[in-house]
């Protein structure tokens, strides 16, 4: 049985991928916080070592270091944890929303985007997303098209009056 | 507003398609007018390897209801086995008020995230997102992408261009130089159409010392190209291929190689048709050479002469 023919099973993938979506979502965001903090730290831990030679306390400031160090390598564990965890939450998602993708092409001719979205958009019943405000999204993209048209609507405003 | 297609999931190599108001103003007949600078790059590890650019003003008749709001449609579309990526900002309403750019590409595969972006100054909303098959009746249009283009117009040199030589004629808006080398990040496409022009005047006609080349051009993958006092040849990189060359059949006069070097038809090209043909030009006069253009992707350009050389 297709999800395409049979409206129940279409509705428990959409379900089961906007769970997978939110995670992932979460996964994803885990792992550039992480990535973020190691590279920043990165850079600190080689500002300090340089500074080492013109300190007053050379071994407070080794101490300092050696600190700053394990904080990063904590953080470097944590990418490639959260790494691993965003590839595997990405590969079940990307399957439902290839089922998604296959039925609602074929039932009404486009897929539209919704999996994944955050709290920078509006949702409204029909599955339809606007993004009415600055801000950035990321969301799975699994085209069961090889070629396709990608379309989005945009309104732009007059700013008269404001 | 970007629109961003990503290959992985680190986010390292993207396809950007990028949609800007530039200006928004009322006409004094009502309409407004929408101009909009429109983008495509391919970027890989932050660096852009590939990059096309237009702009468009689209005009909006006024509307009783909110004139205060202007529906564009923007489509990314994708023809995966022409390596073709468009990008078609239509007017809602006017569907024959459109922009059109496109970017060849070589990357295989598929994109795997879409990130949508709004970080400008401007109000704006974004509705429907949706993808869908490209209608039979949509006809693909023919791409032209400017790999590498520069006029020196002011001194220095792009970071694309090294030369041991150069120093600039700010009178002609030149190059003096006897050698130079431009590089590129990319290959062109495999079986597509090249061209390649580049503005030379010979500072002397008398040959590279050991030589009787008065300058050389080498097309990395292509071949060189010799221009002598009497003829031009080319050596392909084929192997076994034979050199082809043309005679002038006149001495070659100074006076006529100022007129040509500010006569773009006339100057030094090389186009190839992307299937096998060549045509090599310079001083008016064109030979024809082959090539294998599934195989020979053009890169780098090389020049060298003896004395310095105006490019």
């Amino acid at each position: 049985m297709s999800i395409r023919t049979n409206q129940a099973a279409y509705l428990a993938v959409r379900r089961q991928s906007d769970t997978f979506g939110d995670q992932f979502r979460r996964s994803m965001d885990r792992h550039d916080a992480y990535k973020k903090n190691a590279k920043r730290l990165l850079e600190e831990v080689i500002d300090l070592r340089s500074a080492i030679a013109f300190a007053e306390n050379r071994d407070a400031m080794i101490e300092w270091v050696s600190t700053v160090e394990k904080e990063r390598r904590r953080n470097v564990t944590l990418e490639n944890e959260t790494r691993s965890h965003m590839q595997s939450s990405y590969g079940t998602l990307r399957s439902l929303v290839y089922e998604l993708a296959v039925a609602e092409i074929e039932k009404g001719g486009f897929y539209a985007h919704v999996v994944g979205t955050d709290g920078t958009v509006l949702k409204d019943e029909d599955r339809r997303v606007y993004l009415e405000k600055k801000g950035s999204y990321t969301i799975p993209f699994a085209s069961p098209l090889k070629s396709f048209n990608d379309s989005t609507n945009i309104k732009i405003y007059s700013d008269k009056g404001r | 507003m970007n629109f961003s297609y990503y290959y992985d999931l680190e986010k390292t190599h993207a396809v950007t398609h990028g949609v800007k108001k530039e200006s928004l103003v009322q006409l004094q007949d009502g309409r407004v007018a929408l101009s909009i600078d429109a983008s495509i790059e391919e970027s890989v590890s932050g660096s852009i390897i590939r990059r096309q650019e237009k702009s468009k003003t689209f005009l909006f008749m006024p509307d009783e209801l909110n004139n205060e709001q202007h529906d564009i449609v923007v489509s990314r579309i994708l023809i995966a086995e022409q390596g073709k990526w468009v990008l078609e900002i239509r007017n809602r309403q006017n569907e024959s008020d459109v922009l059109t750019i496109g970017l060849l590409t070589d990357t295989i595969g598929e994109p795997i995230l879409l990130e949508v972006e709004h970080e400008d100054d401007y109000r704006a909303t974004t509705l429907a997102n949706t993808l869908s098959r490209i209608p039979s009746q949509y006809n693909p249009p023919l791409i032209e992408q400017t790999r590498f283009a520069y006029s020196f117009d002011t001194t220095g040199l792009p970071q694309e261009i090294t030369s041991k030589t150069a120093t600039y004629d700010g009178i002609r808006g030149a190059m003096r130089l006897s050698d130079m080398q431009l590089s590129m990040a990319t290959l062109g496409l495999s079986g597509a159409q090249f061209e390649t022009v580049i503005q030379i005047l010979p500072a002397t006609l008398t040959p590279i010392a050991g030589t009787s080349n008065i300058f050389t051009v080498t097309l990395e993958n292509i071949g060189t190209i010799e221009v002598m006092s009497d003829m031009m040849r080319f050596t392909g990189i084929q192997n076994g291929a034979e050199p082809v060359s043309m005679e002038w059949g006149e001495v070659l006069s100074k006076g006529k190689l100022e007129s040509y070097y500010v006569h773009p038809e006339a100057n030094f090209y090389v186009k190839g048709d992307g299937v096998s043909e060549l045509k090599i030009g310079w001083y008016g006069k064109e030979m024809k050479a082959t090539y294998n253009a599934k195989t020979q992707r053009p890169a780098g350009v090389i020049v060298e002469s003896g004395k310095r050389a105006r490019v």
